[in-house]
């Protein structure tokens, strides 16, 4: 069984999808209060937030990021808590779907929307080392 | 009579101990299960992984589905419209209003239409209808073909005296840029929204000088400083931000009702004017 020492891992996991799951409410907040995201000197969140991407179905695209935050810091807790290794299995399935998903949203921004949101793009980090950390969990949890 | 096989005797401790035992047991059966990764054939994380990756392809999917290029989708009315009482040409509002607020802007770009949507209603409440501010439209097509083409059809509603529904329109319809939105065919469904004279809207189209028109005012806003959509002047004063706080203050310090606009303090924006790629525009159009 994997000791707590390495379990501890979970707790970064769930502190970076916590991470994330703050930026998605703060994005989902503005976007359905119909507030600007205050963006700072860089720009881009505006026009990111203005697009026609930035909902699905008239959900605002940032409340689905709620939803995979809170999912992925909960299998990353019950890994610390349990280590079961199928909380981090999972979590290895939902960081790459997440992973993938991101990435075409990033291009989005970068070739279509022609902005880029420094909100999104701290989003995404959490998304990407997220999955990093659970793939260096797994490696550290050997089948 | 028969006699009774004696049990063992067992005290209370002795059977918790077995217990525990048994429960530490199943948990070791149970967690070794779990690493043979639930007996799937192969690596559980190949198997993962195509589960990951699938459900990935099927949330870009649908993200792409309900973003279809718009000539597949319907004309969508605008929310909140344009009072026709203020409308006059490209401006909204009585001419001798104290202040006038200059709007450049692509009719494709996104904080346009933001502007459109979210903070001109405001300011037509507050200062337009009112009487004590006017709006005039000015183009700036920067964005590709279907900026152009926005504009051209713009220009011909204002040859019918329809200028602002047709501009409430086609704001209400973005959907990307250069995809579709402002097709020849959707321009013309809009027309007849709208309710234009569908010959005079469409020779008015073909005419190379209502695109003169657009490209020469798209130049003048260049020279004048316009370097990205929306860009606001109140009074002949640009404003660093479209928000309402930021217009609405300098509108108040032209009035004399308010403090100064913070549009010239120098503080960051919040919504600062999309920038024109390349630095000057490039209005195409054929």
């Amino acid at each position: 069984m994997t000791g707590l020492r390495e379990r501890r891992l979970g707790l970064l996991i769930a502190g970076l999808a916590l991470a994330g799951l703050l930026i998605s409410i703060y994005l989902t907040v503005t976007k359905l209060s119909g507030t600007l995201p205050v963006c700072g000197p860089l720009g881009g969140c505006e026009t990111v937030d203005a697009s026609q991407w930035s909902e699905i179905l008239g959900i605002p695209t940032a409340a689905f990021g709620i939803l995979y935050s809170a999912v992925a810091g909960l299998l990353g807790l019950a890994w610390w808590r349990s280590g079961d290794r199928r909380a981090l299995l999972a979590a290895y399935a939902l960081g790459l779907a997440g992973l993938v998903v991101e990435a075409f949203l990033v291009y989005l921004q970068l070739f279509v929307i022609h902005a880029v949101c420094v909100w999104c793009a701290a989003y995404g980090a959490t998304v990407i080392l997220g999955w990093l950390v659970v793939i260096v969990a797994l490696r550290r949890s050997p089948a | 009579m028969t006699r009774r096989t004696p049990t063992p005797p067992t005290s209370r401790r002795t059977r918790r101990a077995a217990q525990r035992t048994a429960r530490q047991a199943a948990r070791e059966r149970e967690l070794a299960r779990s690493r043979s990764g639930w007996n799937l054939p192969g690596s559980p994380l190949v198997w993962l992984s195509v589960a990951g990756i699938a459900v990935a392809a099927v949330i870009v999917g649908v993200l792409l589905f309900v973003n279809r290029p718009a000539n597949a989708q319907a004309i969508n009315a605008p929310i909140l419209t344009s009072p026709p009482e203020l409308v006059s040409g490209r401006t909204l509002g009585k001419t001798d209003a104290p202040v006038t607020i200059d709007v450049w802007a692509d009719f494709q770009c996104p904080g346009c239409g933001q502007f459109t949507r979210l903070v001109a209603p405001q300011i037509v409440d507050n200062y337009v209808t009112p009487g004590k501010a006017k709006i005039v439209y000015h183009d700036y097509a920067f964005l590709g073909q279907e900026s152009v083409d926005a504009a051209v059809a713009a220009r011909c509603a204002e040859q019918q005296g329809k200028f602002w529904a047709y501009h409430d329109y086609l704001f209400a319809n973005q959907s990307g840029e250069n995809q579709g939105a402002f097709s020849r065919d959707r321009l013309l469904q809009i027309a007849a929204a709208v309710g234009l004279d569908k010959t005079a809207f469409t020779q008015c189209l073909d005419d190379p000088a209502t695109l003169q028109a657009v490209q020469a005012e798209t130049q003048q806003g260049y020279q004048q400083g316009v370097t990205g959509t929306p860009t606001i002047y109140v009074n002949g004063v640009k404003q660093d931000s479209y928000d309402y706080p930021t217009v609405s203050a300098s509108i108040d310090a032209a009035l004399g009702t308010g403090s100064p606009s913070p549009s010239t303090s120098g503080a960051a924006p919040t919504s600062s004017p999309s920038p024109t790629p390349g630095g000057s525009p490039t209005p195409s159009g054929s």
